[in-house]
């Protein structure tokens, strides 16, 4: 069965192609440019290499974030124009539990962390236990802070990999000790093999149409957060009014 | 050589997500517009990232609901045309990258499409007889132009706006008149009961034989106006202030739309975009193309809003003329007519 992974959630665009369980190829770019002009030749230059066409692809990962609003959509824009034509299924796979997959079978927590700006991270906590990864804390877009109080209070010791460990290194150690260890660099980015064996793990109910995919941003818009808290304000003071 | 040219069309450049299917450039097949005004209704405006989102889970069923009413399939497809600018950058972006990879998983050319020359080739799909050159007017939420189109794929933009676009100036005042987002429609409705004569609006025309425009301050005159009214608690005849607004953005755009037609020597004139949909700017123009001796083409109201048949017929000119999108072809959020 081939097996296409592909995740631009971060600064990274990185494809890859499984064939039954086994890596036929993977392409990861970290430059400057932009997933658009990224992502498309990363695929062909991958499909060509392996001799594979769009329409011998067998199943499609997806990486759908949390991570760049913008990556994310691009990503999953171009995954369903890829399987529309020839109706592969396509399988959600969360950026940050695929990552789980850039430590296969660590003996500590696997914990991703994005910088999500403003002190916040988009992160998940994961261990693997006889050769399954559990989630410990779903996904979530939290305060480093609060990340740290949870982390904490599990009291184990805990790899760091994604795009935040360069900017709150030094926190995490301050705060965790030595329970706070860094991953190498060549494991820290999404990786398209990742979302493959990810994506290929998953109960065959978990393919979805090529319609039925949704990002996972975890996060509202900008516009949407201060409009709701408008109009919890503008009801708050209705209420205040009639009191 | 196959007969007839089947063209695939994607436009997400703002808050419409359309998907067309043409057949040899000006025949529509099909031409499902989602459109997401109601969903921005409520921010006042559209907001780019909530438009992208909608952009994304929408675009699959609308490619569907397409092909279905088309009645044809994937294997038919011989090109896919998609907008890649202007427009907000984020919207964009979901259209460009599914176009790209439906293009490459069918392997049949790309072709990215200006969004401004789809607005000016809606006129070739309302009149298939209608051939350039011609001056085209082209208003909407984003743009005000004066194109002379010598050809396919040749422009001049003999004029544009320096500040406000035509679109935004009716936005502006619909808010300061409390008639909500979008402005353009709810201004020409309300204007029908207005006397266009009762305030006289200063009306500029920036220096002699320049075919550039200025709105700002025809908005400027017009929040003036309802400022001090509202100070010296005067009462507001909103229906005289929106016809006697729109009557001096119409002077202008006509005007000026007459004036670069002579010096273009061109015997045809076209209206284009989203605002060219505004009943009160058709007809000014109908009146004064005849008075002067032009003959005057619109599209319908289905086709000045955004829609993908006009990105598809300017995908089959284009692609006649050898353009060709690749791999790595990105957005271009400002995008100029004639850039390639
Ligand atoms: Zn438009």
């Amino acid at each position: 069965m081939l097996v296409l992974g592909i995740d631009t959630s971060s600064s990274s665009a990185s494809v890859a192609l499984l064939d039954d369980g086994q890596l036929l190829g993977e392409v990861l770019v970290n430059s400057t440019k932009t997933h658009s002009q990224k992502l498309l030749p990363i695929i062909d230059q991958l499909l060509c290499n392996c001799d594979v066409k769009v329409k011998d692809l067998d199943l499609i990962g997806v990486a759908t974030g949390p991570g760049s609003f913008t990556g994310v959509r691009i990503g999953l824009s171009t995954a369903k124009g890829l399987a529309h034509p020839f109706n592969i299924p396509l399988v959600e796979v969360s950026t940050l539990e695929a990552m789980g997959y850039n430590l296969v079978f660590a003996d500590t927590l696997v914990c991703p962390i994005f910088d999500a700006r403003r002190d916040q991270v988009y992160t998940r906590v994961m261990a693997w236990e006889q050769g399954l990864l559990k989630t410990i804390i779903a996904d979530e877009n939290c305060l480093i802070d609060e990340l740290m109080d949870q982390l904490e209070a599990l009291a184990r010791p805990v790899t760091f990999i994604g795009d935040g460990v360069l900017k709150f290194e030094t926190r995490l150690k301050e705060r965790l000790g030595e329970r706070a260890i860094m991953a190498p660099q060549n494991t820290r980015m999404p990786r398209g093999s990742s979302v493959a064996q990810c994506a290929f793990d998953k109960p065959e109910n978990a393919r979805r149409k090529y319609d039925d995919v949704k990002a996972n941003y975890l996060r509202k818009s900008e516009a949407e957060r201060t409009y709701e808290e408008n109009q919890q304000a503008g009801q708050g003071a209705e209420l205040s009014e009639k009191e | 050589m196959k007969k007839n040219l089947i063209t695939l069309a994607i436009e997400t450049s703002c808050d419409e997500t359309s998907v067309a299917i043409m057949k040899n450039g000006r025949t529509v097949l099909a031409n499902v517009i989602y459109s997401q005004i109601d969903i921005h209704e409520k921010f006042g405006g559209v907001v780019p990232e909530v438009a992208s989102r909608n952009h994304v889970e929408k675009i699959s069923q609308i490619i569907d609901q397409a092909l279905e009413e088309a009645q044809v399939t994937f294997d038919d497809i011989d090109m896919v045309g998609t907008t890649y600018g202007p427009g907000l950058v984020g919207a964009l972006l979901v259209g460009l990258s599914t176009a790209k990879a439906l293009a490459y998983a069918m392997e049949v050319p790309l072709v990215p499409v200006n969004h401004i020359e789809g607005h000016i080739f809606a006129n070739f799909i309302e009149y298939p007889d209608l051939e350039p050159p011609f001056l085209c007017l082209v208003v909407s939420g984003g743009h005000t132009h004066l194109v002379h189109v010598m050809d396919y794929g040749n422009y001049e933009i003999m004029g544009k706006t320096r500040d406000d676009a035509a679109g935004e100036a009716y936005d502006k005042v619909a808010r300061t008149l409390g008639l909500g987002y979008p402005g353009g429609p709810k201004i020409d409705k309300m204007a029908r009961e207005g006397n266009p004569e009762a305030i006289h609006f200063t009306r500029t025309y920036l220096e002699k034989d320049t075919f550039d425009f200025s709105f700002s301050g025809i908005k400027s005159g017009v929040l003036n106006y309802v400022n001090s009214a509202r100070q010296k608690k005067e009462p507001l005849n909103l229906p005289d202030i929106a016809a006697s607004f729109q009557a001096s953005v119409i002077d202008v755009l006509t005007t000026k739309t007459i004036d670069a037609a002579r010096k273009a020597g061109v015997d045809k004139v076209a209206l284009a975009g989203g605002v060219a949909a505004n009943s009160a700017l058709r007809q000014a123009l109908v009146d004064k193309c005849g008075q002067e001796g032009f003959e005057f083409f619109y599209p319908s109201l289905k086709l000045c809003t955004d829609n993908a048949a006009m990105i598809g017929c300017v995908a089959y000119y284009d692609y006649l003329s050898g353009i060709r999108g690749d791999l790595n072809t990105n957005a271009v959020p400002n995008l100029k007519i004639g850039d390639k």
